[in-house]
């Protein structure tokens, strides 16, 4: 008696529990919804909807040039305006600009020392007040404050004064040397201007402090509506956003979800949750090819993933050995099977996305085992067993990528069998991101950074001197390399100083010519993105270079003005 | 009692204070430190001694660490590398979602944890018995981040019951009603993977402490002068099989200030767990730093919670 009393007790509890946990999940919460039903495309862009996007990784800032990072440019984008804009070709229009500056309008001048912005009559903040050129040159000069500490001042560095005019609709900035890569400088939201009437009153060591992931004022297509650190970003429609009159922004709303993980990012998209993700694993693409109710986008990046060689290294002070690596590596099995299929082979560091920059008809080193083997017993490298030596020296390298990342751990594989075809021998050991492009890198220790692979890119302008340079090495500069050419920096000197694409185009093959000799670096290939949009929504475009994801935000739509996640 | 806690208070200050020291010296010490974090190639000499002031430190490294214990002793622990908002600010954004986590998954747990346990002790060799013993090894060999990433398969992808990440639904504004409603629904996944964790290792705790009291000659007594199985266990040794236990449980919940980082990363659950790995994939110190001392803080403050607690329930233990 008492046993069955015991036994119907727990099944009662047991029934009990089950049916709360039934009643609960049924009982989805109510609050102002936002789910659509899947109806065909319109070619009509609609106007409303909450468009919620998984980000991958957190922004470190939402401050115009307080960060390089790209998470943080997707979501600046969005909220600033710029004076340039690119499109999802990778292309430059005006955008509070009224107008592209070139030396035909007389804006630029020969020397390309001289650069006049116009902007659009009639802009504002935010809150309102007028946006003119004294934000401009605010901006300019508080990135240039070292209490700021900017993230990015290159192009800035270079400006010696500026004149504004007296309708406050123009300002002309003269150089101390031609720069070519001005405008680029001042595109997408990542190089916003600042409002001068918000920030100017604040000390600039503390304006990142106070509003750096909740910038009050903004003038992009949205405006911050909610910040939570570690879970999402809101944005909403900002009615002073200066192609409001044409309608834009579309949506009402984006909700950027802060998804740290991959795996959940794909849990997300399997339930419905999000509209669109960036930056997805190309190792799940088979998993992505299954989600019936997303399209997947892929987009060449303006990315290319390559061997970078330590300069300090001496043994690749010795070119054929470069060379010989260069020859020997199977870049179609590389994209292949690590990427599958989502990379272009390439042997120069501009994809398709430059223009200029890309040269399709250059003759890349090719795929020869036997010819590589070859350079290495003509340059004296011995073989013994296995390994090819040269006196005291061993063709023995530490070869080194960022850790947890595994398609980048397949490449390491395959060049690691490749090389040893030739008798190079690579010892493989990964470092976490930070520690990577931090002290590993930037340390320059040969037998701990011999090689070293990783995707690197340049924003919007094809100049390629901050990695290449002289005077570019460690401390100094982002050079880690540690490779100094001559003859390389005065092609650079020369490419930046003139704005015509025919003639920069000419010395860019010029530099490739010298990346196909001395060999730097051996590049890989061009790493193609891969995102993914729900059907239902529209216009979804990431570009190949800076604010990428959102490079067209304000065109975002989605049928019925309501979005499809769940 | 009090001179007890007292003295175990003021004997945690010279823990702390060494603790402190060590932590801050790794930190500092190590390559990579603070120093090569700043770096900025694209500032110049000037900017970079800027960017250096700004985070105090220029000053020598003795000055540094009194300067940063004087400050963390009023709440402030400098300012993050990463996003250069008040440490303090970043910390109150992400503890509450992990003590909500950690608090929900705990007082669940312990309660089905004491259950199973009593039941298997009391079912002992019995089918009941090996069944639950079988489940919890289950439990203890399941790799968190598995059970996570199943549960997301089942209740999120096909059942479509539960939403598979974050905290809140996004975009939705929602009433006070729903908006806990939301609340609960985020967190049942992420709380029964760190439940079903800790029920594992508990209930074996708790059914092995309740055999051992069992065969104790009060209980004896008590069931030869006829006490009814219920109340013998409940009233006698309940409370005595308890007293293990609640030394594992303080430990478990000092660590809440690290949080449950492959429960958080696998749930997006934007807690402690997840802010600990971004500040260390980002090197971001003072964060790290704050959180390492802040753990420390709470595990010695949950094991003399603990202490105290067992002289609670046991009156033959008395502290002076």
């Amino acid at each position: 008696m008492k046993t069955r009393f015991r036994m119907r007790s727990w099944l009662t509890a047991s029934s009990l529990v089950a049916l709360l946990a039934l009643l609960l999940s049924s009982c989805a919460a109510q609050g102002t919804p936002t789910t659509a039903q899947s109806t065909p495309g319109s070619t009509t862009a609609q106007k409303g909807g909450t468009w919620v996007d998984d980000l991958y990784n957190e922004p470190d800032s939402l401050i115009p040039d307080a960060s390089v990072q790209t998470f943080a440019a997707i979501v600046d984008q969005t909220i600033y305006s710029s004076l340039f804009v690119g499109d999802s070709a990778g292309l430059i229009h005006p955008g509070l600009a009224a107008e592209m500056p070139t030396t035909q309008n007389g804006e630029i001048s020969s020397d390309l020392k001289t650069w006049t912005f116009k902007l659009r009559p009639g802009l504002k903040w935010s809150d309102g007040q007028p946006l003119n050129a004294d934000d401009i040159e605010y901006s300019w000069r508080l990135w240039m404050n070292p209490a700021f500490a900017a993230a990015d001042t290159v192009a800035f560095r270079l400006i010696t004064s500026t004149d504004i005019s007296s309708d406050k609709l123009s300002i002309t900035f003269h150089l101390s040397a031609p720069y070519a890569p001005f405008i680029a400088a001042w595109t997408d939201g990542r190089r916003g201007p600042m409002p001068k009437h918000h920030y100017a009153t604040m000390d600039p060591a503390a304006i990142k402090k106070t509003e750096n992931l909740n910038p009050q004022v903004v003038s992009g297509p949205f405006m911050m509506s909610e910040s939570k650190p570690g879970d999402h970003y809101t944005v909403v429609r900002n009615p002073n956003y200066y192609l409001s009159a044409q309608g834009l922004p579309y949506l009402d709303k984006i909700v950027f979800r802060i998804v740290p993980d991959q795996n959940t990012i794909l849990k997300d998209l399997q339930s419905g949750v999000a509209d669109s993700a960036w930056f997805l694993d190309v190792t799940k693409m088979q998993a992505y090819q299954g989600l019936t109710d997303y399209s997947i986008v892929t987009n060449p990046s303006a990315s290319y993933e390559a061997i970078h060689f330590n300069g300090n290294n001496p043994i690749f002070k010795d070119a054929k050995v470069k060379q010989a690596i260069a020859m020997a590596i199977n870049r179609d099995e590389l994209v292949t099977v690590a990427r599958l299929g989502q990379a272009q082979p390439s042997c120069i560091d501009h994809g398709q996305a430059y223009h200029p920059g890309y040269q399709a008809d250059v003759v890349c080193p090719k795929f020869d085992t036997a010819a590589a083997n070859q350079l290495l017993d003509q340059d004296g490298w011995v073989l013994k067993g296995g390994v090819r030596q040269k006196g005291n020296q061993q063709l023995v390298f530490q070869y080194a990528t960022t850790a947890n990342n595994r398609w980048r751990e397949k490449d390491e594989a395959l060049i690691q069998a490749d090389l040893a075809k030739i008798g190079v021998k690579l010892v493989i050991n990964n470092y976490p991101s930070s520690t990577f492009f931090g002290p590993f890198l930037k340390g320059g220790k040969p037998g701990n950074y011999d090689m070293a692979e990783y995707a690197s890119s340049y924003v919007y302008d094809p100049d390629g001197a901050v990695n290449f340079s002289c005077n570019q090495i460690p401390p100094r500069g982002g050079n880690v390399n540690f490779y100094c050419n001559p003859q390389l920096d005065q092609l650079f000197t020369q490419e930046v100083a003139t704005s015509d694409a025919a003639s920069r185009q000419k010395v860019f093959d010029q530099i490739h010519q010298v990346f196909l000799t001395d060999f730097p670096v051996v590049v890989l290939y061009n790493l193609i993105d891969v995102e993914i949009a729900k059907k239902g929504t529209h216009n979804y475009k990431p570009g190949p270079f800076g604010a990428s994801e959102t490079v067209n935000v304000d065109q975002w739509w989605c049928d019925n003005g309501k979005c499809p996640h769940v | 009692m009090g001179r007890y806690i007292i003295r175990r208070a003021l004997q945690a200050i010279p823990l702390l204070v060494l603790l402190s020291i060590f932590m801050f010296l790794l930190i500092h010490l190590l390559p990579g430190g603070p120093e090569a974090v700043l770096d900025n190639p694209n500032l110049d000499a000037a900017g970079q001694a800027a960017l250096r002031a700004s985070f105090g430190l220029d000053d020598p490294l003795p000055v540094q660490y009194l300067k940063w214990v004087g400050n963390a002793l009023r709440g402030n622990f400098g300012f993050s590398f990463a996003t250069s908002e008040p440490v303090s600010t970043v910390i109150v954004e992400h503890f509450p979602a992990t003590l909500e986590l950690f608090s929900v998954a705990l007082l669940v747990a312990l309660l089905v944890a004491i259950t199973i346990g009593t039941v298997s002790a009391m079912r002992q060799g019995k089918l009941t018995d090996y069944t639950l013993t079988t489940v919890a090894y289950f439990g203890i060999s399941m790799p968190i981040f598995l059970l996570g990433l199943l549960m997301q398969e089942v209740f999120a992808r096909y059942l479509q019951w539960l939403p598979p990440s974050g905290i809140s639904t996004a975009g939705v504004t929602f009433d006070p009603f729903n908006s806990v409603l939301d609340n609960v629904l985020h967190l049942l996944m992420p709380m029964l993977v760190l439940t079903l964790t800790f029920v594992a290792y508990w209930s074996r705790y708790m059914r092995s402490s309740m055999i051992e009291v069992s065969k104790q000659d009060y209980m004896r007594t008590g069931r030869a002068k006829g006490v009814a199985p219920v109340p013998l266990l409940l009233r006698h040794a309940l409370r005595n099989a308890l007293l293990p236990l609640i030394t594992v449980v303080a430990i478990d919940f000092g660590s809440v200030a690290g949080g449950a980082a492959i429960t958080e990363g696998v749930f997006a659950w934007p807690g402690m767990g997840q802010l600990f790995l971004r500040s260390l994939n980002t090197r971001d110190y003072p964060v790290l730093l704050a959180i390492l001392v802040l753990s420390a803080v709470f595990v010695i403050f949950f094991n003399l919670l603990a202490d105290i607690l067992y002289a609670v329930m046991d009156p033959r233990i008395r502290y002076s």
